[in-house]
This record gives C-alpha cells, structure tokens and sequence, in this order.
C-alpha cells in the first residue's frame, strides 16, 4: 500500500467514525459566533445595551450596591454593557465568605440608573447553543470534552490524510462540475475543503487546545499529584495566572478610580474601559483591576492593568505572555472563539463554520455513494448502507430543523411555564429524534428534499413568526435613513433569513436530483415527442 | 473600505491563476493557451494575492490582517468557482481581459 493509498484509508474512516459528531459541533459551533446576538434575539424583553460617555460615575455606583450586598466580599467585578456584552446591562460578579463561613457567589444586573432591568423570559439562549459544541448535551460535561477531544484529534488526522489524498490539490482549486453524482460530490467536498483550509486546520486544532486541559487530565495528574486543585493549578501554570493575594487584615481606603483610569487610558489610548475587578476590597492587600472591552488582537485575552488599590502603583499590565508556548495557545484560543471579529470578519468566520459542515456532510454523503457501487453484489453489507445513508438525511438535514425548533419554542412556550428554558433545549432533541426516524421510513431520495425543504420553511418563517410574537421584527428592527433601529436583531432574523434559502435551494437541488416516480414518468414520455 | 480594497485585489488574484489552468483556458477561452501566457497569468495571479495579504496586514496589523486575508480569500475563490462553474466567460471581466486572446 503506498502512502496515498493509505491516507486515503485513513481519511475514509477517521471522517465517519466521527463525521456525525464533528457536523453537530460545526454547527452548533458556527451559530456561537452569533452567541450573543442570539441571547439578545431570545430575550426580546431586553432593552439594547446603552452607551455611556464617563464609565467611572457607573462602576462606582456598581460598587457601592455590591459593598451593600455583600459587605465582606473577597472579590467584586463590575462589566459595563456595550453591544456584544454578555447582558445589555450592568452586571455584578460578587465572591466571599458568609459569617457562617461559606463560601458563596452572587450576581446582579442594573441599569445605568442604579435600579434593576426589567424581568426577562427564561431562556439559555446562544450561549447554551453554543457550548453544546463541545460539551454536548445530557451528559457530564467532562464526558463531552472527551468526546470533542477525540473528535478534534480524528478531525486533524481526516484533515491531513485528505490534503495528501488529493492528488491535484491546486489543479483542482477552481473545478466544480455539477450533475456528475458522485463526480461533483467529491468536487464540492474538495472545493469546500481547499477554500477554508486555512479555517479547518486552525479551528482543528485550537479546538483540541481548549479542552486540553481535560484530555490530558490523566498525564497532569502522574505530574502534579492528584486534589481538588490540581485542574487550577495546571491552568494557572498554562496561562500564567498569578495565585490571588492573601487579605491582611488591615483596613485601607483605595485610590480614587478616575485616577487609575487616566493612566488605562494612557496605557491603551484606543480602549474603552469595559469593567473593573477588585480583590480584598478595603484591605491593605487590595488590588484593582481596570479591564478593556474587548481582546487586544487575536489573542485571547481583554487588556488590563493590575493597580495597588492603596497607593495605584501599576503592578502588571495585561495581555502579557508567560512564555511562547502559553503565547500560541493564547493566540489559537482567540482565534478559535474570534472574539477581536467586528462584524464582517465574524460574518467570515460564520460562513466558514458552515461550510466546515457543509466539508463533513458533503463527505458522509461521498461515503455511502462510493460504497454502494462497490457492494452491489453484498446484500447483507447493502442492508447496513442504507441505514448509513438514511441516518445521513436525518442528521445532516434534521440537525438544523432541530436548532429552527428551538428558536420557535423560545417564542411559542408560554412565558411563565415552568422549566421553560429546559424545554427549549429538549424541543432540538426530540425534533431531531423525530427527523432521524422519518429519515428511516422514508427512502432517502425523498427524505432529503422532504427534510431540507423542513429546514427551508423553519427558517425562512422564523423572522415571520418573530414579528408576529414580537415587536422587534425586520419591520421596526432594520437601521434605515432617519432611524437607527436595532441591528443586533435585524441581523439574526436575515440571517434566518439567508440561511432558510440557502436550504430552500439545496432542497430543490435534492428535488432535481432524485425527481419523483411521477415527474419522472412524465419526463421519460416527453422524450421521444422531443426527439420527434 | 480596506476590506473592499482587499476584495478588489483577491478577486483578479484568483481569476488570473485560474486563467493558469489549462482546463479553465478551455471553459473561457475555448482553447488553450501559450506557455508563456499561461505563466504570465500564474505570476499576475499570485502578485495580486501577495497584494492583497500586505494590503490586510498593513491596514488591520500583521496577525489581523493574515486572519482576515483568509476570509477575504475564502469570498474571492467562492466568486471565481461559482463564475467558473456558472458563466465561465464572465471570469475574463474579473482580471480586465478582452474579448479576444
């Protein structure tokens, strides 16, 4: 066997054995480059985040509510809202112990104005979407990390074996023949494949990076002994985060903040100040931290100065790197969760995520088309293909159904139902169960235009349904001459939008490709007129 | 507007080198073409590439704009192959060459 003949072998098998797995991560991956817009989308009740002009009145106040709260808090964290905030308002982290000596978190939001938001329906929105890519759903998230791990591992190793398989990886840049079978599946795996590589191998492999810390949990453990602090004490050596100061006991009053946010500024002129995090607050021992908004580059990590909070001296000025490995895992990272992207690079990313899935459907697609020539004569083998393929309909066209029903349930549940927020997440999986076992009583041929034309009309009706349940629909939301509307909205909603033509021309391609016995029929008849 | 100017450079880039490629020769041109001009669009293709990635990186920083050149080739191949599959005469427009060859 020569080497192409084995990373052939190699690419075939790595890329089923997890295909199924890797096309859920991709997708529930893309979509978490919209996390945030779709939080705000889910939780329509929400006002816009607002932009304030002086931060320092806001973090102020902010600590003042928390000092109430939580008088003998050890940590206290104040983030302002802005457009891609995790809340659109004020949020405060609080951590300390109780005089019964528990150790407790809390956290409350505000408005600008000191009072409390609004009361939102209950919903995990796009975060919980997006990290079920690699925590997954229903079982123990550590099993997921494992599981996405291995995924990634097998990923890079389809990823590889495919670049040394493909013969004329550059002659055959730009060749895309339609209407061939299994000719133009293969070039549209190709073509896919070549146009995101640099995406694929980087998303691959920054992916493996960030549950590394799980994956390799059983080496840490031979090195570093085995208690319940091992996991941070690996992550604090990895990412070189300093263990926190001890509190002294002693009561001292901190410096003014709008003093440690000149010299911010003067540090970071292009920053706006996004937040502030205080540990020991009142102690001798305290310490400020004034952080920016978003990462500084395409390292994962929000710029920020360290102060002494009695005397303001600057004691470390973040992003820094600890060392040149724990510099490119930094960097992988914040590529992988592109968390720097404005809006068009984001856009980038998003079409890039999908046409990652697009790369492993297209590829299962492949598989079961290879393989049904090859065992024609093999009924037994066959019987088991065409559970493959049929199972294929249902998890490449069922799974972006199940994700449509999601955001339907979000707007159809009642609002004050209990466990509304589970329930949206069970509606995925029970629409997806549904999908995969019409996917085996329907022959495929007709499966994956009936199934991709589901996908069609549940996402080309989401924008409608929204503005029938809500007043934030395309009609108030998108920014026209004269009014600024809500972007943030518009944009999930055509993106429901362009995504439900996207599926509704894939279906017609399906429709085209496998014409029912009937338009057959009438085709076959027409033929001969023609011809006369 | 760096973005668009990114576009504008990727976009001749890629046609060019597909212009390269005998089997696209054919899809456009109808024949295939000499050697040397063959080469010649290779070489144009792969400057205004090279264009373009210094154009990202000078005007987004060296790391951003070598994430967002990937983006930007990404859009420029989906155009050229979707021409190329579709109106394979329409990719001649794209890097500004006449009727006739």
């Amino acid at each position: 066997m020569t080497l192409r003949q084995s990373m052939s072998w190699a690419h075939t098998w790595t890329g089923l054995l997890f295909g199924w797995v890797l096309y859920f991560m991709f997708v529930t991956g893309s979509a978490g480059y919209y996390d945030i817009e779709l939080d705000r989308w889910m939780q329509p009740e929400l006002a816009p985040a607002v932009e304030y002009e002086d931060p320092i009145p806001l973090m102020e106040m902010a600590l003042d509510l928390a000092a109430e709260k939580m008088p003998a808090a050890s940590e206290v964290g104040v983030y302002l809202p802005y457009e891609r905030s995790f809340s659109p308002y004020i949020r405060v982290l609080l951590e300390g112990d109780t005089p019964d000596g528990e150790h407790v978190h809390d956290n409350f939001e505000l408005l600008t104005d000191g009072s409390s938001p609004p009361e939102a329906r209950d919903t995990t929105g796009g975060q919980t979407l997006y990290r079920m890519h690699w925590t997954f759903h229903y079982i123990p998230r550590v099993v997921g990390e494992f599981i996405a791990g291995f995924a990634t591992i097998f990923m890079f190793a389809a990823i590889v074996s495919g670049i040394i398989t493909h013969k004329k990886i550059f002659a055959d840049f730009f060749t895309l023949r339609l209407g061939k079978g299994q000719r133009s599946w293969l070039d549209g795996h190709n073509v896919i494949s070549v146009m995101t590589l640099p995406y694929q191998i980087m998303i691959t492999f920054s992916g493996f990076l960030l549950v590394i810390t799980t994956f390799f949990l059983p080496i840490f453990i031979v090195q570093y002994g085995w208690d319940e602090n091992t996991v941070e004490t690996v992550s604090r050596e990895m990412y070189g985060i300093e263990p926190g100061i001890e509190r002294s006991g002693e009561s001292a009053d901190p410096v003014d903040l709008a003093i440690l946010a000149e010299k911010f500024s003067i540090e970071f002129p292009k920053e706006t100040l996004g937040g502030v995090a205080i540990s020991n607050p009142g102690d001798t021992n305290s310490i400020i931290s004034l952080h920016g908004r978003t990462p500084d580059g395409i390292i994962r990590m929000l710029p920020g100065i360290d102060f002494s909070a009695v005397t303001g001296e600057v004691i470390e000025v973040r992003p820094r790197t600890v060392s040149d490995s724990a510099g490119v895992i930094n960097v992988l990272e914040g590529l992988h969760e592109a968390l720097f992207a404005g809006p068009v690079l984001r856009v980038f990313f998003f079409v890039s995520g999908l046409m990652g899935a697009g790369m492993i459907a297209t590829g299962l697609v492949l598989w079961t088309s290879k393989r049904r020539q090859k065992l024609r004569k093999n009924e037994h083998a066959q019987r088991n293909l065409i559970v493959i393929e049929r199972l294929n309909v249902g998890v490449v066209a069922g799974l972006p159904v199940a994700i449509a029903a999601f955001f339907y349930a979000n707007r159809l549940l009642p609002v004050g139902m209990e466990g509304r927020a589970d329930w949206e997440l069970h509606t995925i999986f029970i629409t997806w169960l549904v999908l995969l076992v019409l996917s085996l009583i329907r022959p495929p041929e007709k499966a994956w235009s009936e199934q991709l034309s589901f996908a069609a009309i549940a996402f080309v009706f989401l924008p409608v349904l929204n503005a029938l349940t809500t007043p934030l629909h395309l009609g108030n939301t998108l920014p026209l001459p004269g009014r600024d509307g809500n972007f943030m909205m518009a944009g999930v909603d055509l993106w429901f939008l362009v995504i439900g033509v996207g599926f509704a021309y894939a279906a017609s391609m399906a429709a085209r490709k496998y014409p029912s016995r009937k338009r057959a029929t009438v085709k076959a008849a027409e033929k001969p007129a023609v011809a006369e | 507007m760096n973005w668009i100017i990114a576009v504008f450079l990727a976009l001749p880039g890629f046609a060019a080198l597909s212009m390269g490629m005998r089997k696209h020769q054919k899809a456009v041109f109808g024949a295939v073409l000499a050697a040397s001009r063959s080469r010649t669009y290779k070489l144009i293709g792969a400057g205004m590439l090279v264009a373009s990635t210094i154009w990202c990186m000078a005007a987004f920083s060296w790391a951003l704009g070598l994430t967002i050149m990937c983006g930007v080739a990404t859009l420029a191949s989906v155009v050229v192959i979707l021409l190329l599959t579709y109106s394979p005469a329409t990719v001649r427009y794209l890097c500004w060459l006449p009727q006739s060859q």
